[in-house]
């Protein structure tokens, strides 16, 4: 049985040195990295210096001094979140870039209650909490692969919980974590940007497999 | 066992969580109010039109859309628009990255090779008419240019869902000179580590 999730979403952060300033609408439009008529409609929030954030029909933007965010809920334009910020940091090369987290979530429909509770007992058996709570039941779950096991430094780690937006359902989020070699040290955006190419489809691939894999065994 | 904490970047189930965890915004304040204590208040005046003598003395409860013209943005750089969070969204049943390989203008359409992103195949070919392509992507329509060619459901806001054939064309900045050499550069190193000639 193929299992799909209901929505699905990506998120891809990086933490570094950033000028929100530039990020605006309209540059990320000048540049060509969205459409000139994108650049221009876009629902702007802020422009300054400590921040700048807006949302396209299809992406929220959201970039302060330390951190830049991207999001999508629409799979449809995954690869185009990849391009936008490929695309920027090789205009903006000298980007100091630290560490790169491409999330992949997920929200799958469970048919019944009963089977979503039987969910929350495989991921979190209740038995040792029996002994102090009355009602034990599962908020969140956090597990993570450290090392990695493709050389580079970072970890992939997978949250579980349940759905606050599809009920009864299950959320699933993989963040696929990298950092640079030393982060003491870094100057520029390459070491980042050619770990986030590099790895894109993999990532993307390896993420939807962890998944595929748990709710083939969770259902 | 304890492990090294790494620094924390937030990632956001809904929206609601955003407003929850994102340290830009909390359920009990208004983007307004969490940007206020970050400037203060003579910052914020700086940014207001001098000419027609405004004061905002409301400004920190006016956080309605605020039209601000292109040429007003290098005075007042900083502008609050109220926005909802985009529930719209889409799932991808089939995946294509294509590659244009001729173009007839004469019958407004083009070719293009079909990179199975979904499945690991051969590749196919397919033709498109220039009509199907968004109006702020025509412009990119040559030989080599890359789309990405996805078919599957969109779910409006309102929970309408739609059957979609989304297209939409790769934007990269071109490569620059200095980018051009480093990629020799690194051929030229990989190529002298092996020995070749």
């Amino acid at each position: 049985m193929e299992i799909k999730p209901k929505i699905k979403g990506m998120t891809i952060v990086l933490i570094g040195d950033f000028n929100p300033k530039i990020l605006s609408p309209v540059w990320h439009a000048n540049q060509g990295l969205i459409r000139k008529e994108e650049g221009e409609k876009a629902e702007t929030q802020i422009v300054h210096p400590d921040v700048t954030t807006f949302n396209l029909d299809w992406m929220r933007f959201q970039v302060t001094r330390n951190q830049y965010v991207l999001e999508t809920w629409q799979e449809t334009c995954e690869d185009i979140l990849h391009d936008i910020v490929l695309g920027t940091f090789r205009l903006l090369r000298h980007t100091p870039l630290k560490k790169l987290g491409i999330n992949t979530q997920s929200h799958f429909k469970i048919d019944s209650e009963e089977q979503w509770h039987e969910i929350g007992h495989k991921l979190a058996p209740k038995e040792i909490w029996k002994n102090v709570f009355k009602n034990p039941g599962m908020v969140s779950l956090t597990m993570q692969d450290m090392p990695r096991t493709d050389g580079l430094n970072g970890y992939i780690r997978v949250d579980a919980q349940p759905s606050t937006r599809v009920h009864p359902g299950v959320f699933i989020r993989v963040n696929d974590h990298y950092e640079a070699k030393d982060i003491s040290s870094v100057t520029g955006a390459d070491e980042i940007i050619d770990i986030f190419e590099n790895n894109w489809n993999n990532s993307l691939e390896h993420s939807t497999n962890i998944i595929t894999t748990l709710m083939e065994q969770l259902i | 066992m304890s492990l090294p904490q790494p620094d924390n970047y937030e990632m956001y189930q809904s929206y609601n969580d955003l407003q929850e965890e994102g340290p830009l915004m909390s359920p009990n304040s208004s983007l307004l109010d969490q940007m206020r204590e970050k400037m203060p208040d003579e910052t914020v005046a700086t940014y207001m039109k001098e000419e027609t003598g405004q004061k905002h003395e409301n400004f920190h409860d006016n956080t309605t859309a605020q039209l601000v013209s292109a040429d007003e943005i290098d005075k007042a750089p900083v502008y609050f628009l109220e926005t909802k969070p985009n529930l719209e969204r889409s799932i991808s049943l089939q995946k294509w990255r294509c590659v244009i390989t001729s173009v007839n203008r004469q019958d407004s359409t083009f070719i293009a090779k079909l990179i199975n992103l979904t499945q690991k195949g051969i590749d196919e070919e397919a033709e498109f008419y220039i009509e199907e392509i968004s109006d702020g992507d025509k412009e990119l329509i040559a030989e080599g240019a890359i789309f990405y060619w996805n078919i599957g459901y969109h779910y409006s806001h309102t929970g309408q869902q739609t059957r979609i054939s989304h297209i939409r064309f790769r934007r990269l900045p071109t490569w620059t000179e200095e980018e051009i050499q480093k990629a020799k550069d690194e051929a030229a190193d990989i190529k002298d580590s092996l020995g070749w000639k």
